[in-house]
């Protein structure tokens, strides 16, 4: 079994949480995905997304300020466990790791064709 | 100040529908947010777009709120752990709920199989459409004694008089019940058809009339509702009838079909109708048409113009008019039938059709009836039955309940309310009785089986009948507040100061007095159970073993066919004579006690044009010996070819007034005007069974009667002699009687059956003696089990202080003791008065005395110590170290 499930929008949006530190919640973590990856992110997709992290412990939310801009409903704000860093570090090494096992040749297509 | 937008509104409510509230107002607020800058950059129609694809793609299981609720609002989960903490306590006090469910098995065993009989009873003719307006019409003749006898068959021309005279009938229906062999006139097919409906006498041939269809309706498969009668010579089939007779013939075939009664009346088919679904007493299958009654083969054999007692064969239906009252029509038959009192005596009324299945006063009735008042004991024996089984429950529940004080204490502590606790010991009856009531309902159909001689065949559980299941909700539901409310109100009310410190529940009198008294009403109702069988089984073997005046024993009767010659019969007695192993043969016409003997009428000469209602037996001049009936004066009658003389009994000379029996001797007796002379007197015997008094009896020769052999064997014990005796008869009898098969019976045996309804009873009372008994036991058992638990370390005490184990067990079966002699005054009463009721029924009957009460009394008291001491002893045996070293 996998020790640290993390899928692939899931990094990205933990990622993302990082980037934005403490002005993480939902809509700038939308904009702030859109405008880095240039990709369309649903408020569906993100907030599923961002409920399976927190469930997973990866994440962890407090309530912030109502703004009027939100007609009065609270901000919630997330921000990473360390379990979640755990999480992100095993899997930017699994990465990491699977890099590092390809062979040269194999990403130089002049020499692969040979 | 700036502006801020709402989005499109239905969305947005949308969404908070279906988003799961720990994360509605967040994601609102963001989809808010997003929205108004939205359209601050992109303008309104784009952001509303994007919004509502927003939503769209919200609407996911991760966001939607779970069905089964979210924030436990609800009870849901305390229900399931209510579930599950009573199922760990069922399953910890094992012993406890074996006897609670045993109990409630039982309780709910019975009155599920009660509810189905009397379902099925009470099933009966119910489905016809304006059934309150049918009628069944009877006819009351009045015996010259005074007895009313109703009768259902009637004369025709009874029947043919209503049909134009009674005014407020819609219509008026004949039908004559008819038995006959059937053929079908088809080459290829030699079966023969039954006319009874299969293993009964009830006769599914009828001769009907068309106004029958107007009464009850059938669906009309083929023919015509209301012409297929009217046809010379037809017949109207039932589906299942006529693919009996044809196979699978197709319907418009059939029409026109030929079938053949007794070899000699043709009728063609005119109609097919479906059977009726319901259960129904008039489950017909063959309706010929009246107006075959018309042909020759039938007017020799039903008299269709004759207004005689003997030849009454006519059962009427009557359905009123709207405005139609009973009373009206009753009173209009008077009209009918006056006109004719000089051939009989009729007084009809009409009787409506849902009384029709529960009278069983008809004589000769040509279909099943039930007894009304039997369903009415049943359904309360069953109420009993299930009564002693909640007190069960209610018993060991409140003895159990200090144990579970602390539990009530914790709770209450931990904030629980009197309203919950009490609705979690329910739970835990309730599961109990669930339990129980799966049982029970496992058990119906092999209960039912074994009582199969009692109840009428084709009754089963329905369990997916509309009223079974509400039946079986209402059972359970009610059991469970019945046992379970007390017992929750008494744990729900411990204070849990006084609980956790440990000083347990009020021990006061109160609640041991209630739980007396419970135990002293079970054992109530054990007991009048227990005296009642007893008392039942005393009376019917008085009846067996009581002298009937004459012997029955070892006597065969063997009855020769119909309208046999006089010579053959006589021939036939004195060949069976010769055969050893027969000491004597009598020729009678029936035996000294039978079960219907009516009464003739006679008139004896000295108190001129008095008469006397008297059953009269006749036999020939062997009749007394062979029964051994006492002879008190004068002799035996002589042999002789025609009446000649009277032998009187004792009874009859005491009405005639003679103080002495020889007295009577030569005194004349009138019987249709002639005289005849008194010759014996015999002592009193019984004529009829033990519910009737001895009537006053003759004893007279007419030969052209005496049809009937009684043949009395030397002994009917030895198999291997009876065998070759009874070869020996046969031989002789298809000697002189080649073309009829043998037949015989034994006398006692069929004087045995007189009783046979006294002996159902006898079944019954025994069987919920039992049961009572039972449930009673297991009650006391489990709660001598409780206190001999509770009271261990006294028991302990006292035996290191000296007691010995008599002591000990003494002293805890004392008080069970003293409760079932309360019980026992307290039954006694209510059961000698209901069992007088029932001994009035018999004419000669045993008395009560106070031996039963001692037997009933001793019985059930061994019973109670059996079930007590074996929990007493055991308690006394244990070794005091082991319950006082927890100390």
């Amino acid at each position: 079994m996998k020790k640290y499930q993390l899928g692939e929008f899931e990094e990205v949006v933990i990622l993302t949480i990082g980037v934005l530190y403490k002005d993480a919640y939902g809509v700038s973590i939308r904009k702030e995905i859109e405008s880095r990856l240039s990709r369309n992110v649903s408020m569906g997709a993100l907030h599923t997304a961002l409920v399976r992290l927190e469930d997973k412990g990866y994440i962890k939310s407090f309530d912030g300020e109502a703004t009027e801009e939100r007609m009065g409903r609270p901000k919630k704000y997330f921000q990473i466990t360390a379990l979640g860093k755990r999480a992100m570090e095993y899997t930017k090494d699994t990465r990491n790791d699977l890099w590092r096992a390809i062979p040269k040749m194999a990403l130089n297509p002049k020499i692969a064709e040979l | 100040m700036k502006q801020y937008y709402w989005p499109p509104k239905l969305f947005l409510r949308f969404f908070r529908w279906f988003c799961h509230p720990k994360l509605r107002d967040h994601i609102e607020g963001d989809l808010l947010e997003y929205y108004n800058q939205q359209m601050t950059e992109s303008g309104k129609i784009r952001a509303d777009i994007n919004f509502i694809v927003d939503i769209l793609l919200l609407f996911r299981p991760g966001i939607i709120k779970p069905a089964e609720g979210y924030k436990n609002l609800d009870n849901y989960g305390m229900i399931k752990s209510y579930f599950k903490i009573g199922w760990r306590n069922i399953a910890r006090q094992k012993l406890y709920s074996t006897i609670n469910v045993m109990g409630l098995t039982l309780g709910i065993c019975a009155s599920v199989v009660i509810y189905t009989i009397s379902s099925y009873e009470l099933s009966f003719d119910i489905f016809h459409p304006d059934r309150e307006r049918i009628y069944r019409v009877i006819g009351d003749i009045t015996e010259s004694n005074g007895d009313k006898l109703h009768f259902s068959r009637l004369p025709i021309p009874l029947f043919q008089s209503a049909r134009t005279q009674l005014v407020g009938t819609e219509a008026i229906a004949g039908l004559i019940p008819y038995e006959a062999k059937i053929k079908i006139n088809e080459v290829n097919n030699a079966n023969e058809f039954e006319s009874r409906i299969t293993g009964t006498h009830y006769v599914t041939t009828v001769i009907a009339d068309q106004q029958y269809f107007e009464i009850f309706k059938y669906e009309w498969l083929a023919g015509n509702a209301t012409q297929a009668l009217q046809a010379p010579l037809s017949v109207v089939l039932t589906e299942s009838r006529a693919s009996k007779y044809f196979g699978s013939l197709p319907l418009d075939k059939i029409i026109g079909k030929q079938i053949v009664y007794d070899d000699s009346l043709t009728v063609s088919v005119t109609g097919v109708i479906k059977d009726w679904s319901g259960n129904t007493d008039l489950a017909f299958t063959d309706f010929i048409s009246f107006n075959a009654l018309q042909t020759d083969f039938l007017k020799n054999r039903i008299n269709s113009g004759s207004w005689k007692q003997g030849d009454m064969a006519c059962w009427i239906f009557a359905k009123l008019s709207e405005y139609g009252t009973s009373q009206a029509v009753n009173a209009l038959f008077e009209k009918i039938t006056k006109p004719h009192a000089s051939e009989i005596k009729l007084t009809a009324w009409l009787e409506s059709l849902s009384g029709m299945h529960f009278n069983a006063n008809v004589i000769e009735n040509p279909i099943r009836t039930a007894h009304l008042p039997t369903l009415y004991s049943l359904m309360g024996i069953a109420i009993f039955i299930l009564l002693l089984a909640i007190i069960n429950f209610v018993n060991l529940s409140t003895a159990q309940s200090i144990q579970r004080a602390k539990e009530v204490g914790v709770r209450k502590v931990l904030g629980s309310s009197r309203m919950s606790l009490s609705f979690q010991f329910l739970t835990e009856t309730f599961l109990l009785t669930m339990i129980a009531s799966l049982l029970g309902i496992l058990l119906v159909d092999p209960v039912l089986n074994e009582f199969k001689s009692f109840i009428p065949t084709g009754i089963s559980l329905h369990l997916l009948k509309p009223q079974t299941i509400i039946f079986l909700t209402l059972v359970v539901l009610v059991t469970t507040l019945l046992s379970g409310f007390y017992p929750s109100l008494v744990l729900s009310s411990y204070r849990p100061a006084l609980s956790l410190r440990g000083v347990g529940a009020k021990t006061g009198n109160e609640k041991w007095m209630l739980r007396k008294g419970l135990i002293v009403l079970q054992f109530s109702v054990s007991l009048v159970f227990i005296t009642g069988s007893i008392v039942i089984s005393k009376q019917l073997n008085y009846t067996q073993e009581k002298d009937f005046g004459f012997n029955a024993d070892a006597i065969m009767i063997v009855e020769t066919p119909w309208g046999s010659q006089r010579e053959k019969i006589t021939r036939l007695d004195e060949r069976v004579k010769l055969i050893p192993g027969v000491s004597n043969v009598a020729l009678q016409w029936v035996a000294p006690m039978v079960l219907n003997g009516r009464g003739r009428y006679i008139k004896f000469k000295s108190t001129d044009e008095k008469a006397i209602d008297v059953t009269q037996v006749a036999g020939n001049e062997d009749f007394i010996p062979l029964y051994q009936i006492k002879i008190l004066a004068g002799r035996n009658l002589a042999h002789a070819d025609s009446l000649k003389e009277f032998v009187i009994n004792e009874k009859l000379a005491r009405l005639m007034g003679c103080k002495k029996p020889e007295d009577a001797l030569g005194r004349m007796l009138y019987w249709d005007n002639k005289p005849y002379p008194v010759v014996g007197v015999v002592a009193d015997f019984h004529s009829r069974s033990f519910h009737e008094i001895i009537s006053p009896l003759c004893i007279v020769n007419r030969p052209d009667r005496e049809g009937t052999l009684a043949i009395k064997l030397f002994s009917k014990s030895n198999q291997s002699d009876l065998k070759t005796t009874l070869a020996r008869i046969e031989s002789a009898w298809s000697e002189i009687f080649p073309a009829a098969t043998f037949q015989y019976t034994f006398y006692d045996d069929s004087l045995a059956l007189m009783y046979e309804s006294d002996q159902r009873t006898a079944t019954l009372v025994n069987t919920s003696t039992a049961i009572t008994i039972f449930i009673s036991c297991i009650g006391l058992f489990g709660v001598t089990l409780f206190t001999s638990e509770k009271r261990s370390k006294e028991i302990s005490i006292r035996k290191i202080l000296g007691a010995s184990i008599a002591n000990i067990v003494i002293m805890l079966s004392k008080g069970f003791v003293l409760l079932v002699i309360i019980a026992l005054l307290i039954a006694s009463p209510v059961a000698m008065y209901l069992m007088n009721q029932w001994l009035q029924k018999f004419a000669y009957h045993i008395n009560i005395n106070w031996s039963v009460f001692v037997l009933a009394g001793v019985s059930s008291l061994v019973l109670t110590i059996i079930t007590v001491s074996y929990q007493s002893i055991k308690a006394a045996l244990t070794s005091p170290v082991n319950n006082l070293r927890s100390e």
